[in-house]
């Protein structure tokens, strides 16, 4: 005793505890640890007071600071327990602050729940019911049910009130309990007390919002609270759940719109007209008078200063926008002007807005107006407007844009912008419209010549993916550039190109190297020329010379990078060089003789390979490859890998002459070596080329078809249509399989005459978009759903199956059925969630991708458009992952215990049922024929609605 | 759910009151509210009380060094939201007397029980003033 005394006096308070919070500002956590410990020791105390305060302080620094309290947590049961008002109220504060559905002392709780809510001390039930509705998990709400079921009947409105709202925790938790409580809840919509009315119709609100579509038989009794409603609170309520309903149901739009234009034009609570404009536009956008309205009401609104109003009213704009496009319209000069605004939320708001009206006419006019707000706004919102309008633009592949050139110079100006940050995407664009626009060319390739040449850009880090593209565009359409070639191995050469990633400086290797085999080409030409008539001795469009200044310039600036870390730049570098090598001028005039002959052929070679015009790769290319027959695409490949290794092949069969390898594929092998008698470097990687397209014919693109004489499958070029039957090649090379379409083929798009011709595969619109839409739906909440329905039913389905056994049997077998349905519609969805959207099968996509790599071997230069094919080729998982993921979903634990608990519980709930409908059936008056007895989807509304 | 969690936090952004209507771990709270406050106070006075984080909708508004934040879901109506806050200053006034920082440090369990008679299961229920402050004036007289 003496001792609890002496604990109480030297007890540190709860003010002492938060001045010391204050006061420690710099050794908090020293104080904090001494506090915690004085706590530890007087919470054991037997004194109450003492006991109390200890408690109290711990859940202050649980609040404030964070501490943990799990610990304590069977002294918050006790100081529960306590007979005192005051100190209980202490206990229960700390149990619905720190208690959650896993504390093992919940169990405890049930019993002094129970007691407390039957106190006679109104603010003690209420206090029971506040904590039940913060802690209940699944036991503790299936224990309860009966007694917020009494309550919710009690005469004291404070507890009546609580009791209802507990009921949207209870629900959540333990779905049985709507059997029971679900019909008493409708009837508090009739309560006398406006308190408990609006309580009833939040907790009915919460429930519509998850699962609309069983509510909808209650659609009169919301009709009529809302017509004699006077409080805004309820009445925002009650046309939020009409916001919900109406989509299901047509017929109540009809119904509803004039008692929603009343509300509009009468209140003067903003936040009410909100609820009703945010209705309109869920569900009433057929109704044109309440539309009308909704958007008068709007431009009142935006025509204030007041940014919250601004952000809603910009926001219900955006929701109009897909059905109503001309409310946007109407509202465009205040949305222009929002792009200035101070506040991100509403720039960003009316970015939305702006990119959802952009169209193939006015875009042009948009962009420009964009631009300008690019370059005068926050980097942040600089990126966003970049962002969008390069989205904009490249949708559907350029389908809004008919005039390329333009589009173009706005690549180039956005590459330009200081705090661009997206060079990647830009860059993309730029060989992507260089692949599929040819008339367009020549405009793209000098953008990239402007930005290879400005030395500034190349240490700035976000723009290397423009330089990267622009690298590229540069070597792979050279010949569009004729005036610029040398200028253009200058600036790919110059020593800024140091400071570049390896990856991007192995593609500007590259560039180097088709744009000399390009001047080399053009100087041979003009050499052979001259010597057959002697008037032109120079050349057309390079100087005299400039073949040696060319080669001086690239081994000077190569040869540093022989010894590079990266493997590609060093390989890249070799056969540069190594190519330079072989061309070396002998010095006699016989060997010169010579020496262009061999010089020229190899030359002519290189430039046939690099003149094979690339096209754009369909994401769904590799899956429409035919797996041959006897391939077992499930067999792991790894025990075959010395096997298939290609160079392997080479040198084992190769003996002694490498010339007989090619023995092997004999037959119908159609390649005519240039020069037999002395192959070149360059023919004998153009023979490995065509051998391997020969071995692998249905894995490549049937741009490909250009080497074996058949007229190019371009239709870009207007002005030679290839029919049919000349593009279709006489192989196995299948277009179909390989994503162009066939009926692209045969009519080239001529719808606009001004558009020039975008190569476009047929599959590319169906792009896997992320599953952004798929809501996502707790189980819980189709127990919730389904027991609803089983509720709304409960009454009149009996006396169905003796009247009419059949059709309500029928009834049962659909419900079902539905219900069914909600549980497959799942597994897609969970599906979907792992894998990463890819188009193909993994397994193929695995040979798909050896086969590719193999591609890569003979074609180099496709690597840079190929790799990004690559890239969009995720991963997936294998069907057999599919299923595993699937028995994961149905074999639920919670299923099962649902399962079980029913058949111990079902007979005390068909006791009760039974019992109900008893006393249901007294109260006659009570039961509205208008309430809902259907446990089917849609159910009519006859007597409200027509 | 329509309410997830009430936040009041002063100028220097310290918690000074945190209520949540769905069960975060400490860790998970922590972060949230140093996302949350290092977004809102950023924000200067014309710009909208209005904020997305995460899946939630932070509507919040200023009193003086007090900043009242409220995390609702996507359906929530901001502008009623802002009532309640609005209603929510008033009845700690009421209660304290031009409520302060001090106020709700040293009373923090009554804020919280005003709290608890406003909001149940993350829906308002009460916003009268007079309903919401008996329980406690009894509170107060019985202790």
């Amino acid at each position: 005793m003496a001792s609890s005394i002496m604990e109480s006096l030297f007890q540190r308070s709860l003010d002492d505890l938060v001045k010391g919070l204050r006061l420690q500002m710099i050794g908090e956590s020293r104080y904090l640890a001494k506090v915690l410990d004085e706590v530890k020791k007087e919470i054991n105390s037997t004194d109450a007071a003492t006991k109390v305060v200890a408690l109290q302080k711990l859940t202050y620094l649980h609040m404030l600071q964070g501490s943990d309290m799990e610990w304590a947590s069977f002294h918050v049961v006790q100081v529960m327990t306590m007979p005192k008002f005051a100190y209980k109220k202490i206990g229960y504060l700390a149990a619905s602050q720190s208690f959650h559905e896993e504390t093992d002392v919940l169990v405890l709780t049930t019993n002094l729940l129970r007691k407390d809510m039957g106190s006679k001390n109104e603010y003690e039930t209420g206090m029971a019911i506040e904590c039940l509705s913060r802690i209940a998990n699944r036991d503790l709400a299936s224990a309860l049910t009966q007694e917020i079921f009494t309550m919710m009947t009690s005469g004291r409105t404070f507890v009546r009130k609580k009791a209802t709202l507990a009921l949207l925790r209870v629900f959540s938790k333990y779905p049985d309990a709507i059997r029971v409580a679900f019909k008493r809840l409708v009837e508090k919509m009739d309560d006398p007390d406006p308190q408990v009315v609006s309580a009833a119709v939040s907790v009915l609100c919460e429930l519509t919002l998850r699962d609309p579509r069983s509510y909808l038989p209650l659609a009169p009794e919301f009709y009529r609270l809302l017509e004699s409603s006077t409080s805004n609170w309820l009445s925002i309520k009650l046309v939020k759940i009409f916001g919900a309903l109406t989509p299901l149901e047509p017929r109540l739009g009809r119904k509803i719109a004039g008692l929603l234009c009343e509300q509009m034009n009468k209140t003067m609570a903003k936040s009410l007209l909100f609820e009703c404009i945010r209705t309109v536009t869920l569900g009433l956008t057929d109704h044109a008078g309440a539309v009308k309205l909704a958007v008068d009401k709007l431009k009142e609104i935006m025509a204030q200063t007041d940014p919250n109003l601004k952000y809603l009213g910009l926001q219900a704009l955006a929701a109009l926008m897909p059905v109503h496009p001309w409310a946007v319209a109407d509202n465009k000069d205040t949305i222009v002007q929002c792009l200035n605004d101070g506040d991100p939320s509403i720039q960003r708001q009316s970015l939305v807005l702006i990119m959802g009206m952009i169209s193939e006419s006015n875009v042009t006019e948009t962009v420009q107006v964009l631009l300008q707000y690019v370059r005068s706004t926050d980097p942040i919102f600089c990126n966003q407007l970049i962002l969008s309008i390069l989205s904009i633009c490249s949708r559907a592949c350029y389908e809004m844009i008919s005039d390329f050139p333009w589009y173009v110079s706005v690549l180039a100006e956005i590459a330009h912008i200081p705090f661009c940050e997206h060079g990647e995407e830009v860059g993309r664009q730029l060989m992507d419209i260089a692949l599929r626009v040819e008339s367009v060319r020549r405009e793209v390739v000098k953008v990239a010549r402007d930005l290879l040449v400005d030395p500034a850009l190349l240490a700035c880090v976000p723009l290397q993916g423009v330089l990267c593209a622009a690298a590229w565009v540069a070597g792979e359409y050279v010949a569009l550039a004729p005036l610029g070639a040398f200028e253009l191995l200058e600036a790919l050469l110059q020593p800024g190109t140091r400071l570049l990633p390896m990856a991007i400086h192995a593609v500007y290797l590259q560039a180097v190297l088709k744009v000399f085999v390009f001047i080399a080409t053009a100087c041979y030409q003009d050499s052979s020329l001259g010597q057959q008539n002697n008037e032109h001795g120079s050349s057309q469009f390079l100087g005299e010379g400039s073949l040696e200044a060319a080669m001086v310039l690239i081994i000077s600036n190569v040869t540093p990078l022989v010894n590079s870390v990266n493997m590609e730049v060093q390989e890249r570098a070799c056969n540069l060089l190594g190519l330079l090598q072989a061309l070396e001028k002998p010095t006699n005039s016989e060997d010169g003789e010579r020496w262009r002959d061999e010089g020229f052929g190899a030359l002519e070679a290189l430039n046939e390979v690099f003149g094979i015009e690339l096209g754009p790769v369909s994401v769904h290319a590799q899956g429409r490859v035919v797996v041959p027959e006897g391939l077992d695409v499930e067999d792991n490949l790894d025990a075959l890998g010395p096997i298939g290794d290609y160079d392997e092949i080479l040198l084992e069969a190769g003996e002694k002459r490498p010339t007989s390898v090619y023995r092997e594929w004999d037959a119908g092998f159609v390649f005519t070596q240039q020069s037999n008698d002395d192959p070149s470097l360059a023919d004998a990687s153009a023979a490995l080329l065509a051998q391997h397209r020969h071995r692998h014919e249905n894995y490549y693109l049937p741009t490909d078809a250009v080497s074996r004489n058949y007229p190019p499958p371009h239709f870009s070029s207007a002005n030679t249509p290839t029919t049919p039957e000349a593009a279709a090649p006489s192989t196995s090379l299948d277009s179909s399989m390989l994503g162009e379409s066939s009926q692209l083929w045969t009519k080239p798009r001529q719808t606009k005459a001004r558009r020039p011709v975008v190569v476009k595969l047929d599959d590319e619109d169906d792009m896997p978009e992320l599953s952004a839409h798929a809501k996502k739906k707790g189980l819980k909440d189709e127990f919730l759903a389904s027991a609803i329905r089983d509720a709304l039913a409960t009454d009149e389905s009996k006396q169905r199956v003796d009247a009419n056994g059949l059709e309500s049997a029928h009834r049962g077998h659909s419900s079902r059925r539905h219900r069914h349905g909600q549980h497959s519609t799942k597994h897609p969805e969970n599906g979907s969630k792992h894998d990463g959207s890819g188009p193909s099968q993994p397994d193929k996509t695995l040979v798909g991708q050896r086969i590719r790599e193999e591609v890569h071997e003979g074609k180099k230069q496709t690597s840079d458009v190929s790799r990004k094919e690559q890239g969009r080729n995720k991963y997936r998982p294998s069907k057999h992952e599919i299923m595993v993921l699937e028995d994961g979903l149905s074999s639920n634990s919670e299923n099962e215990r649902e399962g079980t608990f029913e058949l111990k519980e079902n007979a005390r709930w068909k006791k009760k049922q039974q019992k109900q409908r008893h006393s249901h059936r007294q109260n006659q008056h009570h039961a509205r024929s208008s309430v809902p007895t259907q446990a089917d989807s849609v159910p009519p509304i006859p007597d409200f609605l027509l | 759910m329509t309410i997830r969690f009430v936040l009041l936090v002063n100028k220097q952004g310290q918690t000074r009151l945190a209520q949540y209507y769905e069960y975060l771990t400490i860790d998970e709270r922590r972060a949230l509210e140093g996302e949350i406050v290092r977004k809102c106070l950023a924000r200067s006075e014309n710009q909208c009380s209005f904020v997305e984080h995460r899946n939630y909708k932070i509507i919040y508004r200023r009193y003086a060094s007090l900043f009242f934040l409220v995390g609702v879901d996507g359906e929530e109506n901001e502008l009623a939201i802002l009532e309640f806050i609005h209603c929510v200053v008033e009845t700690m006034d009421r209660y304290f007397g031009n409520v302060c920082e001090l106020d709700i440090m040293f009373h923090l369990e009554k804020a919280h029980f005003m709290l608890e008679e406003m909001v149940m299961n993350g829906c308002i229920v009460e916003t009268n003033k007079v309903n919401i402050l008996t329980p406690i004036q009894l509170m107060d007289k019985s202790s």
